[in-house]
């Protein structure tokens, strides 16, 4: 059981860092931020009718974060992982 | 000359007449961030297969790369059978400030995905999400109001603004099938309609926003959507 959460914890660490990435990747960043306040009523009533279709702010809010849901681009992944151990004996 | 038709309807007849109900969604739409709405006959939605095409030849950088982007999706022949069970429709259109729409780096960032440092693209998406919300809000008030079937089409393609950060359209390439089912929806010039006559038909005011468009010299850009509804 305690195994079994901290492997979810770790699965949900690693998804997040993988937002965390690929959010830098596609270049959104908090430079963005004062751009995006500019246009504070758009964001405001999508919020509104995301809450409408979800039936509730909650579930609006979870549709709202969805979207900003990504993974690295494959280019990066390979980048990030390490090269094999050629040294090794088998 | 466009011959006369029961294009703008806003009959306040009587209470039970269809039209009333429909008359309501209208203004529902203006209160979900619609800056226009009108209620056209089915008549007045124009399919034109060159509208299809033109997503096609030359390649659209998302054409076959969504799943409600040609050349899947529906054909000509299954738009035009669908709107020919349908009696009104509500059509409506958001604004979307020049500044925004034709600022200068736009294009590179949409087809490179890259956002620019300024926020255009990512406000661009944020006006695109709204016409779909507004696109399924309408349906989901028109299902609650007793309407039977109601068919909805956004503007563009709906993984830009969903999925931007997915490598691929998941209804596409894995067994998953799509991600916001909810939301998405196909695009109106998806479905060939002549989205521009239909807006000159309409009334409302059109500037075609090309890849070396400066912001200053357009006005604005607009993004619209219909809803299929029966009485």
């Amino acid at each position: 059981m305690v195994m079994k959460g901290i492997k979810n914890k770790k699965h949900d660490l690693k998804k997040l860092w993988d937002n965390v990435v690929a959010l830098k990747q596609y270049n959104i960043t908090l430079r963005q931020l004062p751009y995006l306040i500019r246009e504070w009523r758009l964001w405001l009533q999508i919020t509104r009718n995301f809450a409408m279709i979800e039936g509730s702010w909650l579930k609006g809010l979870n549709t709202y974060l969805s979207i900003f849901e990504g993974f690295p681009l494959p280019s990066t992944r390979a980048k990030n992982k390490q090269p094999p151990d050629k040294a090794r004996p088998r | 000359m466009m011959a006369p038709s029961k294009t703008l309807c806003r009959s306040k007849g009587k209470p039970d007449h269809p039209a009333a109900g429909i008359e309501h969604l209208r203004r529902f739409a203006l209160t979900r961030g619609a800056d226009d709405a009108v209620i056209i006959s089915t008549e007045d939605v124009i399919v034109d297969p060159r509208v299809r095409f033109k997503c096609m030849i030359p390649k659209c950088y998302m054409s076959g790369n969504c799943a409600h982007c040609p050349p899947h999706g529906y054909s000509v022949q299954e738009v035009r059978e669908i709107v020919s069970h349908y009696e009104w429709a509500i059509f409506f259109r958001k604004k979307v400030d020049s500044a925004i729409i034709a600022a200068k780096n736009i294009h590179k960032a949409i087809d490179s995905g890259i956002m620019d440092d300024k926020g255009n693209a990512i406000n661009l998406g944020g006006h695109y999400i709204l016409v779909f919300t507004i696109v399924k809000l309408l349906q989901k008030k028109a299902a609650e109001a007793g309407f039977g079937r109601t068919h909805g089409f956004a503007a563009g393609n709906c993984r830009d603004p969903f999925c931007h950060l997915q490598p691929t359209c998941q209804n596409l390439m894995t067994d998953k099938g799509c991600r916001h089912p909810e939301l998405s929806s196909f695009s109106m010039e998806s479905c060939g309609m002549d989205v521009y006559r239909m807006a000159a038909r309409a009334g409302w005011d059109q500037f075609p926003i090309g890849g070396t468009c400066e912001p200053d010299s357009i006005p604005r850009g607009s993004l619209m959507g219909l809803v299929l509804v029966n009485p």
